[in-house]
């Protein structure tokens, strides 16, 4: 009997390592492993998927010709639902399993604020976030900041953008409707600040749980804010919520210009809209406006728009944790995933960095001495000690026949 | 029984729902007290150094502990810094303030629950507060599905013991009914048939080893010995009545040879003679009779067998036909009476023994020769003197020893004088309260009716005896014998 389970063990062992050969990037010793964990499942899962997709293209490609001085750029991805625990867990994971040579493309606030114990944590081994898709201030400053690494600009630069330009065309009473978690408090963080700069304040905000659906109703948030005479909406969730969210403000006569910020997801949030709108024979796509940490896709005379859309065409792409689910296989451009192109550029930029120099250094070391990097979408790419901050330009986009498009006046939204 | 139960089961209830709020509410308390300082500590350095998100981050870990309903930091202004409120902040918190240094808590009503608020202040309450609020429905609804899990248990084992209890009084009481209504059936039993054993019943003892068991024994029992015990009875009545049938015959020869026409002779006028005789039983011992041995001399006895009942009878039947047979040879009395002993006597195996008196009476002259074997002197009621018992000497009654000799008595009786006769049965006589009826009490009535006929005189002497004795069942036969002279007459 045991003789027969051991054998059927050992089976299931070699059917899991043949498994593992024939679906997951082959690992070889030398190569650059990469962790990442993200939502792949839930609500929020197109903001992994797509952030997955945009780096892989540009990995795919960097490996196809030579890698980093032959060795192979390989991401290890986990899903972690956009939540907390699961985040902290797959860390662990990459870092004491996997010996992975630092993290990559992190999703969410809520899951990034609470992973950042855990690089203080490992701290001998030199473990360095990259680029996570968050623009939360905890990975921005002391006591985290050192240990991670941004490239897009931060919810507070997105947010006080957003309100600046709002008061610009006189509308001054901004409601707000936040996640209630780490990453709504950012927004609304974000929200305030700039609100009082102006010596304004919040005129009303509402809040949802992480995690919920596209079909729940919000009405009560909408009511709330309804009952306020407000001026605009900034909306600091993810795109089903959002996109609920826009809906049932519509509904309800809601008017006034909501706003979102990057990490919706915007294609994502576009994608329910228009779906919507066609059911209903509505326009929900009207007064929106969502800024952008990256430029848009649909600049193409910019080097990077044209790279990334070669290079996204050509990457077989498949889910990382499921290799059945095609939600996202047909390819259509966005800014997350463009947004994913981007970080895997950098990211190669200062692996070859290190490679090349002579001299031994961390990988710290020489993140910290790229100065103006041009990654072909016209802003140039600098850190140093002090900032691990590798962009600051927020751009500002609203939908036109059913695409985003930039902004190029808000006093179509003037009061 | 059933109210009584549910009283129980209701105040165990309500002190267990009661000790359940008391307790579940402190530990509640003790729990958010704990959350909210443990917020409140760290919240310095954050609220000092750090931003709002990451605040928020730690107040959203204690979402996940159960029982939170919600966490809010406020900062020194007033203003809620960082909250889990959805879909927004309700105003009922709005007005919730904590100004001391210490840990405060207050339960709030919410629109559809009610929270405990626990707030604890952040650097002495400088820096604001943390609150935290404590879901109190989670208690309530605790203590609701206890108390619904409490009284459905309770409800189950109601149930059992009213099952239990049902089927043990069915088991007992079943068998108890049967028995019953088989004891009532018993009342109505012919028991003079002979009848089978109800199986049922018999049944019922071979099985139940309990009290049930025994009792349908017991009843068993009863019938068996009932029906033996009527058997029984049904045996000695039937011998009884045979018995009686005989008695009544014997009375009916008795009385034959009794004299009970009266007057005996009625063309005699020179004396007057009546006799009545009452026995005690069917059959008595007592007896009288007389009769003329010659043209003038009248015979007389009066006797008293020792015994009653038949043998008795006999044994005076015996007597009379003996005196009878040699009176009419010649004899004197004393003569007669010391033959007729010495018959008795020989071969008396029944020992029994005869008291009497008797005497020949010459009518011409009212001269009487008289015997009295151990009998009451009879009473004489001359004409010039008080009526009194005659003074005789009294000899032994006969039949007890063969050669005894016999006293000769002599009396005269004037014309218009009585001599009466009668047996113990008349004075010993009794009543409830077992007084005799006493030689005094008859002489005082045959004095007071002492110029009665003879046939009065007796019946009113019998009157008396039955309103004295007042219906106490006769003992002793009752004979009375009168005798009076008249004489010639004139005519």
């Amino acid at each position: 009997m045991r003789k027969i389970g051991t054998d059927i063990f050992i089976v299931q062992l070699i059917v899991c390592v043949l498994m593992l050969f024939s679906f997951s990037p082959e690992i070889v010793a030398g190569d650059y492993v990469i962790g990442m964990s993200a939502p792949f499942t839930g609500p929020s899962k197109r903001l992994g998927l797509e952030l997955y997709r945009g780096s892989m293209a540009y990995f795919h490609h960097i490996n196809e010709n030579g890698g980093i001085n032959g060795s192979k750029i390989v991401i290890k991805a986990y899903d972690d639902g956009y939540n907390p625990t699961p985040a902290i867990k797959n860390t662990i994971r990459l870092v004491e399993q996997d010996a992975a040579m630092l993290l990559f493309n992190y999703v969410g606030t809520p899951t990034v604020t609470r992973i950042l114990p855990l690089l203080k944590n490992y701290d001998e081994k030199q473990i360095y976030l990259f680029f996570p898709f968050t623009g939360a201030q905890p990975q921005r400053e002391p006591p985290y900041d050192r240990f991670v690494f941004n490239l897009r600009a931060s919810y507070r630069q997105e947010t006080k953008g957003l309100v600046d330009n709002l008061i610009n065309i006189g509308r001054n009473r901004i409601g707000i409707f936040y996640q209630a978690d780490a990453y709504g408090r950012s927004g609304w963080d974000g929200v305030r600040r700039a609100l009082s700069a102006h010596g304004l304040q919040i005129a009303a905000e509402a809040t949802y749980r992480r995690g919920i659906q596209y079909t729940q109703s919000l009405m009560e948030q909408v009511n709330i804010l309804k009952k306020v005479d407000i001026d605009g909406v900034i909306s600091i969730g993810s795109y089903a919520a959002c996109a609920a969210f826009i809906r049932d403000a519509r509904d309800a006569g809601l008017t006034q210009p909501i706003a979102n910020l990057s990490f919706v997801g915007s294609e994502s949030l576009l994608d329910l809209l228009t779906e919507i709108s066609k059911e209903k024979g509505k326009d929900y796509t009207k007064d929106l406006i969502n800024s952008q940490v990256v430029p848009s896709y649909e600049e193409s005379s910019l080097p990077a728009v044209q790279e990334y859309k070669k290079l996204i065409q050509r990457y077989p792409f498949t889910s990382p944790i499921n290799r059945s689910d095609d939600t996202s296989r047909s390819f259509k451009p966005s800014f997350v995933s463009f947004e994913g192109f981007l970080n895997a550029k950098v990211l190669v930029e200062i692996l070859l960095r290190r490679t090349r120099s002579i001299e031994i250094r961390g990988l710290k070391e020489t993140v910290e001495t790229v100065r103006n990097l041009d990654i072909g979408i016209e802003s140039p790419v600098s850190f140093n000690p002090n900032k691990h901050q590798g962009l600051n330009k927020i751009y500002y986009t609203t939908v036109k026949n059913n695409r985003f498009i930039p902004i190029e006046s808000w006093k179509v939204w003037e009061k | 029984m059933i109210v009584l139960f549910g009283v129980i089961a209701w105040a165990t209830s309500v002190l267990s729902v009661l000790t359940l709020n008391k307790y579940l509410t402190e530990e509640y308390i003790s729990k958010g007290t704990a959350i909210s300082e443990s917020i409140a500590r760290s919240a310095v350095e954050i609220i000092l150094n750090r931003d709002a998100s990451t605040a928020q981050s730690i107040i959203d870990q204690y979402m996940e502990s159960s029982g939170v309903s919600y966490v809010y930091v406020v900062d020194n202004k007033g203003s809620i810094i960082s909250h889990t409120f959805v879909p927004g902040i309700p105003a009922e918190v709005l007005h919730l303030t904590n100004e001391s240094e210490k840990t405060e808590f207050v339960t709030i009503k919410m629109k559809a629950y009610h929270v405990i608020d626990i707030s604890s202040p952040i650097l002495a309450g400088v820096m604001g507060y943390v609150h935290v609020g404590m879901d109190k429905d989670i208690i309530l609804n605790r203590i609701l599905s206890t108390f619904l899990r409490q009284q459905a248990i309770i409800f189950i084992i109601f149930l059992f013991s009213v099952f239990l209890a049902y089927y043990l009084i069915n088991r007992i009481s079943k068998p108890l009914i049967r028995l019953t209504a088989y004891a009532k059936e018993l009342v109505a039993h012919d028991f003079s048939s002979p009848d089978e054993i109800s199986a049922e019943i018999l049944q019922l003892k071979m099985t139940s080893r309990d009290e049930i068991g025994a009792l349908a024994e017991s009843i068993l029992h009863m019938e068996t010995s009932l029906n033996e015990y009527v058997t029984r009875l049904i045996e000695t009545t039937t011998a009884k009545e045979r018995i009686e049938s005989e008695l009544i015959v014997a009375r009916q020869i008795q009385m034959s040879i009794v004299k009970k026409t009266f007057p005996p002779f009625p063309h005699r006028s020179e004396f007057d003679i009546y006799a009545v005789i009452e026995p005690a039983r069917e059959v008595g011992g007592d007896f009288y009779d007389f009769f003329f041995i010659d043209d003038h001399n009248l015979f007389f006895i009066i006797g008293d067998v020792s015994d009653k009942g038949a043998p008795a009878s006999l044994f005076m039947a015996v007597t009379r036909t003996l005196i009878r047979a040699m009176a009419k040879d010649g004899l004197k009395p004393d003569q007669l009476i010391s033959r007729v002993n010495q018959e008795l006597s020989l071969d008396n195996e029944s020992q029994m023994f005869v008291t009497l008196f008797c005497g020949v009476m010459d009518t011409q002259t009212g001269v009487i020769l008289y015997v009295n074997a151990g009998h009451n002197p009879p009473l004489i009621m001359p004409l010039a003197s008080e009526v009194t018992y005659l003074e005789t000497i009294p000899g032994i009654s006969i039949g007890i020893i063969e050669d005894a000799s016999f006293h000769l008595g002599r009396l005269v009786l004037n014309p218009g004088e009585t001599l009466f006769m009668y047996t113990d049965g008349v004075t010993e006589a009794m009543n409830w309260t077992d007084e005799l009826f006493s030689e005094e009490k008859l002489q005082s009535i045959v004095r007071t009716n002492r110029d009665a006929s003879l046939e009065d005189l007796i019946s009113t002497v019998m009157q008396e005896i039955e309103r004295f004795s007042n219906d106490v069942p006769q003992t002793d036969d009752i004979t009375m014998l009168a005798l009076r002279f008249d004489g010639e007459k004139s005519e």
